[in-house]
């Protein structure tokens, strides 16, 4: 029996001992995922972490908000700030978002908002409500430097990466792809927050708080280095390669494409006008070209600036330039159809969407319009009752327009079928030159440039060009048709800002002569609107409570 | 005429003990009530103070030398005492089994087969004789308010739904507070507990803390349940048993729709349509346009104009449909099982064949369909060596609607889930609830199918209807358990044992949703709205979901017995048991989900025959661990004892790293069991006594790949992408460390020694302190990071509890017994710290509702504004809201400050905690009452001091659709039903009116204290009147489950949660939970 025994335990300890000896079967790894080093450690990897550092880090992230993408969130804060459409959904606070301070009726009768926006936003800048999807501060500031890590990321390896043909060229075509989009996640932060960091280093940050002016600064810096590095790129073919993979072939339709590095060089100095043009103040209130802001958390745009938009916009995009697009796709896309984009919430019948049409960009398209009886509709009244008495409309976006040809179409839930644009467009840039153009003198050169994008858009409206149309009467068209022309493309706050809209009428702001339609079917032509908007947003406090903004750092939140 | 002759000499005999010296030679055998042999009895002479005696053998036979008619006490674990008389010659004696809990035997958290009385940790169990045959016929459900001291809920009553499982504290953060799930010793990790069949337990075990689940390493953290499955004995017998229930929905908050309305109506009551002025009439596509009677201008919103008044009857154009009537009908269960178990002496079998099919109470929403075939054959080839095999097979058969509870989704098939989206926005519960009531659920479009968005203007806007989803859906899923335990055990000698456990557990899964292509109805065109999971358009979708796992689990152990007194002849009352183990544990994972978009909208519909196809997710996650288990038990006779020992893992999630040891130990002391004692008056009121402590520490690791840093990787188009993951993994983090000191004490109460009535008392307590450090979560980094979440071990957690159970026979004669037993379990968390951030903001994953993780408050804890309760409410700066001059404006209603003017309720900008809303206890009243042939059960179940979040009723504000808009309130001298009133509950913050829509607040924050009659049956059994000998048992039972609830909870089902199954934090809301389910059942029991 002892000697059987003895077997049995040696049994024992031999089964034992064989597989504890296995330790090297503990390290399974991770066999799904790729990692940096091993990964995006070659040519191709590399360029998978570029391209979805910027489409899915920057544009899709991992938060899950109102629509699915950048383009319907951030963007939408952006068109309902400037009033190109409204919420009454209470989801991410779209619904109060903008709401005037008050409104008064053509009878004269007022309507106060007892919860200003700026009021509501200050007040849901909490970890807590960023939480509670209660902080629109987040977001925006969320996928930019998402964004901006990811090309860190990319940047801070290239070097090692060992590219086929020839490789500078290949290299450099990323390089210049990382600094361009750094470029515009600086331009994003500095235009909306007041404050923003600047972060060359991958996945940590600094808490050094530069001012928003400083952002621009950095983004202008970002876009030059990127403007430097493709106008020194000669081999096309090695150059188209990488970059026809960094931007999704799905995107590559319509104005988007694989961009020479001359187009991408004009794409780059359309977005610096932007950055010059958006963050000053350029009032045009009641229809006074010379209105003047107070309070406010931009300077004046000087002829000197002016100048500069003319140089900047008149190296811009041109026409049949491809630009940085978005769009749907049946599977594997970065936004759907129906959710990923202003547009495509906005798209549909007013009362079964999102977001509703405003009466005040409907106001911009005159009657004639091609725009506007190949794309509304007015067959369905959204007569707003639960919050928010400027979001009635009358009007609604016909999906794919009824397709009158060569007509601009500003919604399409086909997937697929809706351009997104991402950075600037021909059209935005042609408009800045006219508006520096009308703002230098050249009111009819300006109104020219109004009447070539109305053609390039389809709207078959007259020519206003050499009317003799006054200062105001040129400024009222180009402020008419960059509205109308640039809906949905996330900045369209940005533009009644500069103009002067969205300030307290206290501080010379306001929208006058304002559509409003109110839920009792009242139509009025002759409100006045005060948005007293805040112009500037406060740094969101997921960021500074986890990384206080260091001595010396800019203010956080925007006083004014 | 010789056995009277043998029994006159023993009455002899006993006359005249002592006068004559003799001895006798006694021998039997000692079987339970079915005719097997009870191993191992031991049987003493009584009135012999030194306990002499004998043990009884493996098969029961024993032979024992002593005076001719001495009074002999033959005892067995598990049975009741008996006393008999020494004759000689062959007796078999029968032992009743002892339905008092002290006498049990346990082996989980101790490894080898212990009475409870000689244990240093709190063993619960319950034999499966005692589980009530729930109509899920499904364990989880069965062991709802049997095991003291567990929380165990049935939180949803979607068919197949899984129960919440707290056994002791909150352990961990990100992984829940599932148990570990054992059968017979081996670990079940791919097959759900609610997969396996009911009618086939012989015993369930529960150890709820890491002082006894160290045993069985990292994965014994939140506790262990083990079952044992029945095992075939002596001859022959075929159990079948049937029974059918039908069931329907708890609404024990009477929840309802208003029944009134305040739209905008003609003088005949007609509700207008505003953009026309003319009476609402329903469109083609099936909405229609109303209005509130008196609009927005000047307000904020319509329902925050104060002159709306919720008065006017559905008596004109617009009927009021009863939509719960529509939606929700009975469902059906039925239960079939047949058992044939046998054996003889060395071999055993038993052989169980059952299925349920239970159809959902939601109309025409498909079925849970579950069969399970159950083998236990046993056998010993050799003295000594017996070999044992269980074998379960599961096939689980799930039509449920995609939206509507279908299986399904990602990482569905890593277990005990929920089907995805019953709850929430865009599911088919939430869209109805949300409906307005003039909509009937049944209304179809010309073409004769159903509108999917019913809504009406700026009202109904988060309507959906079930039925459109009944009709453009299918789902099918099909699941294949397999539990396969081998046992091999070779006692050697009386001193060493080995013994031998694999097991093989594999799960396969496959689910599909079908969404056909709704291009043709015209309210998905006109609104734009459609079901979907990928597809961005109404074209239809095809989702494959694909999962599958592989366990295995090899167990050797050897245990070396010793008694110093038999074995060593040492004259010492020291038993020991040693025992190594040595536990390998080999996990997969795999789930492939796949999915076409774009289908066409006529058959063939297949992955074939859609426009695209993609692959969502192809993913494996393997995980291997194993370490050594060193356990020594050392008992002093009968009244102490102490086992202590560690266990080493090595896990593959720390990759072949250092391993982790954890030690256990635990002692008891039971004077009772010592001879001042037993001679004391002290035992006969208190015959047993004994105190335990027990501490143990135990690891939790983190999930597999949080320690290895990876991109995460998709497509863009036809090209790869990568991107930065997040959370950010963190290659530094540490297992999670749980410890917990327990003491407790168990205990025989004798009370009226003489009698029926409370004769016995058996009793346990224990009180429980736990912590845990290093609890890894997410935790926010600063966003210019690149991330907004890393995963960090994070948070500290502190728990203590106490539980008690009382077992005890009311009431004992020859034909009525009545036993009691009560439950009680009062356990809490507490977050003691959190390392890296201040806090940790969450949201339930049943809705908007906000949580926070915060140092010092309880986990789980709401936080959102709070109703004034006082004109002088103060901001958390200790200014005040309401100016002193405006007192005048504001009154307060039913405690709540209302503003006169708006009608609105005044609720703070600040968000507050609303308390934990875990219950102060659990506790369960169990009762069983037979009288002769006749058995009444019924078990009350008390859940007290919980709280619900009820968001469902908050949405049900949003746009009056809730019942309590019926409600009237008296503000300013006026008793209305104000709009206004109701609807700044849902929207209103101090000074914002409308400014804070769908914002958490105390007003929906309710009691959910509950009791419930969790289950009622009266059986009879008619086998004595059939006067067939064959039959041993013809039992009709008629029951009721969940029939009778009372409770102060406004919404459906106070049990219901609607966070994640089994969440560590995310219990305190009901969002759109389907609720439980209320059952009548009749069932027969047939024994052969």
């Amino acid at each position: 029996m002892k000697h059987k025994l003895g077997i049995y335990i040696s049994i024992f300890l031999f089964i034992a001992i064989a597989a504890g000896s296995c330790k090297k079967k503990l390290d399974v790894g991770d066999p799904n995922d790729p990692t940096l080093t091993a990964n995006a450690s070659d040519e191709n990897g590399i360029i998978q972490l570029a391209a979805g550092g910027v489409y899915i880090n920057g544009f899709k992230s991992g938060d899950d908000w109102l629509g699915n993408s950048y383009f319907s969130l951030p963007y939408g804060y952006n068109e309902l700030l400037g009033d190109v459409v409204t919420g009454e959904a209470a989801n991410q606070l779209i619904n109060q978002i903008s709401l005037p301070d008050y409104v008064i009726l053509d009878d004269g009768s007022k309507i106060s908002n007892s919860a200003s926006s700026r009021t509501v936003l200050k007040l849901g800048n909490t970890r807590a409500q960023t939480g509670a999807g209660n902080n629109p501060f987040y977001y925006q500031w969320l996928n930019m430097y998402a964004m901006n890590n990811a090309c860190n990321t990319v940047l801070s390896v290239l070097s090692t990466i060992k590219f086929s043909g020839d490789a500078t060229t290949k290299s450099n075509t990323v390089s210049a792809w990382c600094h361009w989009w750094k470029g515009y996640a600086y331009a994003s932060i500095g235009t909306m927050y007041y404050a923003g960091i600047v972060n060359d280093a991958a996945g940590t940050s600094n808490a050094r708080y530069l001012s928003k002016d400083s952002l621009i600064l950095a983004s202008d810096a970002e876009l030059d280095k990127a403007a430097a590095i493709l106008g020194a790129i000669t081999n096309t073919g090695d150059y188209s390669a990488v970059l026809g993979k960094l931007i999704p072939s799905f995107c590559q339709v319509g104005n988007g494409g694989i961009l020479s590095p001359a187009m991408w060089i004009r794409n780059i100095n359309t977005l610096k006008a932007r950055n010059l043009l958006m963050n000053r103040l350029s009032p045009f209130v009641n229809s006074n070209p010379s209105a003047v802001i107070t309070g406010s958390s931009m300077t004046a745009m000087t002829s000197a600036d002016w100048q500069n938009v003319l140089t900047l916009a008149g190296a811009g995009i041109q026409n049949g330039d491809y630009v940085f697009t978005g769009r749907s796709n049946s599977v594997n896309g970065f936004f759907t159809a129906s959710g990923g984009s202003v547009s495509a919430l906005t798209t549909g019948l007013n009362t079964g969407k999102t977001f509703k049409i405003s009466e005040r960009l409907m106001q911009d398209f005159k009657s004639t319009d091609k725009r506007l009886s190949n794309d509304f509709t007015d067959t369905v009244l959204y007569l707003n009752q639960v919050g928010g008495f400027t979001f009635s409309t009358r009007y609604s976006v016909v999906s794919g327009g009824f397709g009158a040809s060569g007509v601009y179409v500003y919604g399409d839930n086909d997937i697929g079928a809706n351009e997104v644009y991402i950075a600037g467009s021909y059209e935005e840039n042609q408009l800045m030159l006219a508006e520096a153009n009308i703002r230098t003198g050249n009111i009819d050169a300006g109104l020219a440039i109004v009447d070539a994008v109305r053609n390039y858009q389809g709207a078959g409206v007259a020519p206003v060009a050499n009317t003799g149309l006054s200062l105001a009467q040129a400024l009222q068209e180009l402020v008419m048709e960059r509205r109308a022309a640039l809906a949905f493309r996330g900045i369209s706050f940005y533009d009644t800002r500069r103009w002067g809209w969205t300030y307290d009428i206290s501080k010379g702001g306001g929208n006058y002569n304002a559509v409003i339609f109110t839920s009792d079917k009242k139509l009025n032509t002759h409100s006045t609107i005060n948005y007293n908007f805040l112009d500037y947003w406060d740094v969101p406090a997921d960021e500074t409570d986890l990384n206080p903004p260091a001595a010396g750092s800019a203010p956080t939140k925007n006083p004014n | 005429m010789r056995k009277l002759h043998c029994l006159l000499v023993g009455i002899l005999m006993l006359i005249s003990e002592g006068l004559f010296a003799q001895t006798t030679v006694v021998s039997g055998k000692i079987i339970d009530p079915t005719g097997t042999p009870i191993p191992n009895a031991t049987i003493r002479i009584k009135s012999n103070r030194s306990s002499s005696g004998t043990s009884a053998d493996a098969q029961g036979a024993f032979t024992l030398k002593t005076l001719p008619n001495a009074i002999l006490i033959v005892s067995a674990i598990g049975y009741e005492n008996k006393e008999i008389k020494a004759t000689e010659g062959a007796l078999t004696i029968t032992l009743n089994t002892d339905s008092r809990s002290l006498s049990e035997v346990v082996v989980t958290g101790v490894g080898t087969a212990t009475s409870k009385k000689r244990l240093g940790i709190a063993v619960e169990s319950v034999s499966g004789s005692k589980l009530p045959a729930a109509p899920t016929a499904s364990i989880d459900q069965a062991l709802v308010g049997k095991i003291a001291g567990a929380q165990i809920s049935s939180t949803n009553g979607t068919p197949g739904a899984p129960v919440n499982i707290v056994l002791r504290g909150i352990n961990t953060v990100q992984g829940g507070t599932k148990p570990l799930i054992l059968i017979d010793g081996i670990e079940v990790r791919a097959t759900d507990i609610n997969s396996l069949d009911l009618s086939n337990i012989e015993r369930v075990e529960v150890i709820q803390g890491a002082a006894s689940s160290t045993l069985y390493g990292a994965q014994g953290a939140n506790g262990v349940i083990q079952l044992f499955t029945k095992k075939g004995k002596n001859g022959v017998s075929i159990n079948y048993s049937t029974s059918y229930s039908a069931n329907s929905y708890i609404n024990s908050g009477h929840v309802h729709k208003a029944k009134l309305h305040s739209l905008l109506t003609d003088a005949s009551n007609n509700i207008l349509d505003p953009s026309t002025g003319k009476p609402a009439v329903f469109a083609a596509d099936g909405t229609t346009n109303v209005a509130w009677a008196f609009g927005s201008t000047g307000y904020p919103s319509a329902m925050a104009n104060p002159r709306n008044i919720n008065n006017k009857a559905y008596n004109a154009n617009f009927k009021y449909y009863d939509q719960f009537k529509e939606l929700f009908g009975t469902g059906n269960t039925l239960n079939n099982s047949i058992n044939i178990s046998g054996g003889s002496g060395r071999s055993d079998f038993g052989i169980t064949v059952s299925n349920n099919h239970a159809s959902d109470v939601v109309r025409g929403n498909g079925y849970a369909d579950r069969s399970n075939l159950t083998a236990n054959l046993g056998t010993e080839l050799f003295k000594g060596f017996r070999i044992r095999s269980i074998t379960q097979l599961v096939y689980t058969r799930n039509t449920l609607h995609p939206l509507l509870g279908a299986p399904g989704g990602p990482g569905y098939g890593t277990g005990n889930q929920l089907g995805t989206n019953t709850t929430g926005g865009g599911s088919g519960i939430y869209g109805f609830l949300n409906t307005s009531p003039f909509f009937s659920l049944r209304q179809k479009l010309a073409d004769g199918t159903s509108p999917d968005y019913q809504g009406a203007g700026t009202i109904s806007v988060n309507s959906f209807n079930p039925f459109y989803n009944e009709e453009y859906t299918k789902g099918l899923d099909n699941k294949v358990d397999i539990v396969q335990n081998f046992d091999a055990n070779f006692k050697i000698n009386r001193f060493v044992e080995l013994d031998a456990k694999y097991g093989l557990n594999y799960r396969t899964e496959t689910a599909r949703w079908t969404f056909y292509n709704q291009s043709e109805n015209l309210n998905s065109n006109n609104q734009g709205a459609w079901l979907s999971y990928y597809g961005g358009d109404n074209t239809g979708e095809i989702d494959n979901w694909d999962y599958k796992t592989t366990f295995q689990n090899f167990l050797p152990s050897l245990y070396v017995r010793t008694d110093f007194d038999k074995d060593f002849h040492l004259n010492i009352p020291i038993q020991t048991t040693t025992q190594v183990s040595f536990d390998y544990r080999k996990n997969e994972y795999k789930e492939l989900n796949t999915y076409g978009v774009g289908l066409p909208l006529s058959p063939p519909i297949s992955i074939l025959t859609t426009g695209s196809q993609a692959v969502s997710k192809d993913y494996v996650e393997p995980f291997v661990t194993y370490g050594y288990l060193v356990d020594q038990k050392i008992d002093l006779a009968t009244y102490a004892g102490v086992q202590g020992g560690f266990r080493t893992d090595y896990s593959s999630n720390f990759g072949g790293g250092k391993p982790f040891t954890f030690p256990h130990v635990n002692g008891y002391f039971a004077p009772s069991e010592i001879g001042f004692w037993q001679g004391s008056k002290l035992s006969e009121v208190l015959p047993f006594f004994k105190v335990r402590a027990a501490y143990g520490k135990a690891g939790i690791q983190p999930n597999p790949f949080q320690r290895i840093i990876t991109l995460s990787q998709q497509h863009l188009g036809n090209n790869g992408a990568y991107s930065i993951a997040n959370p950010l993994h963190n290659a530094d983090l540490q297992v999670e460390l749980s410890k917990e000191f327990e003491v407790g004490t168990d205990f025989s109460l004798s009370l009226l020694k003489k009698g029926h009535v409370l004769n016995s008392i058996d009793g346990s307590f224990s009180y429980w302190t736990r912590s845990t450090s290093n609890a890894i979560y997410p935790i926010a980094v600063p966003l210019s990071y690149g991330s907004s979440t890393k995963y960090v071990n994070a948070i500290d957690l502190g728990s203590h509890g106490y539980q008690f159970s009382l077992n005890l026979p009311i009431y004992k004669s020859r034909n009525l017994n009545w036993d009691f037993t009560t439950n009680f379990g009062h356990q809490t968390t507490t977050v003691r710290a959190i390392h890296g951030a201040p806090n940790v903001i969450l949201n339930s994953s049943a809705g908007s509702t906000a949580l926070v993780l915060e140092p010092g408050s309880k986990i789980g804890q709401i936080y959102g504004s709070k109703t004034f309760t006082s004109l002088d409410q103060r901001k958390l700066d200790g200014t005040p809201y309401i100016d002193k001059s405006d007192y005048g404006k504001y009154q307060i209603v039913n405690g709540k400050v209302v503003d006169t003017s708006t009608k609105g309720i005044q609720f703070t900008d600040d968000a507050y905690s609303f308390g934990d809303p875990n219950p102060k206890f659990n506790v369960s009243f169990i009762n069983s009452i037979s009288y002769k042939n006749f058995t009444l059960n019924f078990q009350f179940d008390w859940v007290y001091g919980g709280h619900l979040y009820n968001q469902t009723k908050e949405w049900m504000y949003r746009d009056g659709i809730s019942g309590d808009f019926d409600q009237a309130v008296t503000i300013g001298n006026q008793t209305e039903a104000w709009v206004a009133y109701y609807r700044s509950a849902y929207a209103d913050k101090f000074g914002s009116q409308n400014g804070f829509r769908n914002g958490t607040k105390d007003y929906f924050y309710e009691s959910s204290s509950f009791l419930r009659l969790r289950n009622v049956s009266l059986a009879v059994d008619l086998a004595t009147y059939t006067g067939l000998k064959a039959l041993k048992k013809v039992q009709l039972v008629l029951s009721g489950r969940n029939i009778w609830t009372s409770t102060k909870y406004s919404g459906f089902d106070p049990e219901v949660s609607s966070g994640a199954t089994n969440s560590s934090y995310d219990r305190g809301v009901d969002h759109s939970s389907l609720p439980n389910i209320k059952s009548y059942q009749v069932g027969l029991n047939v024994g052969l």
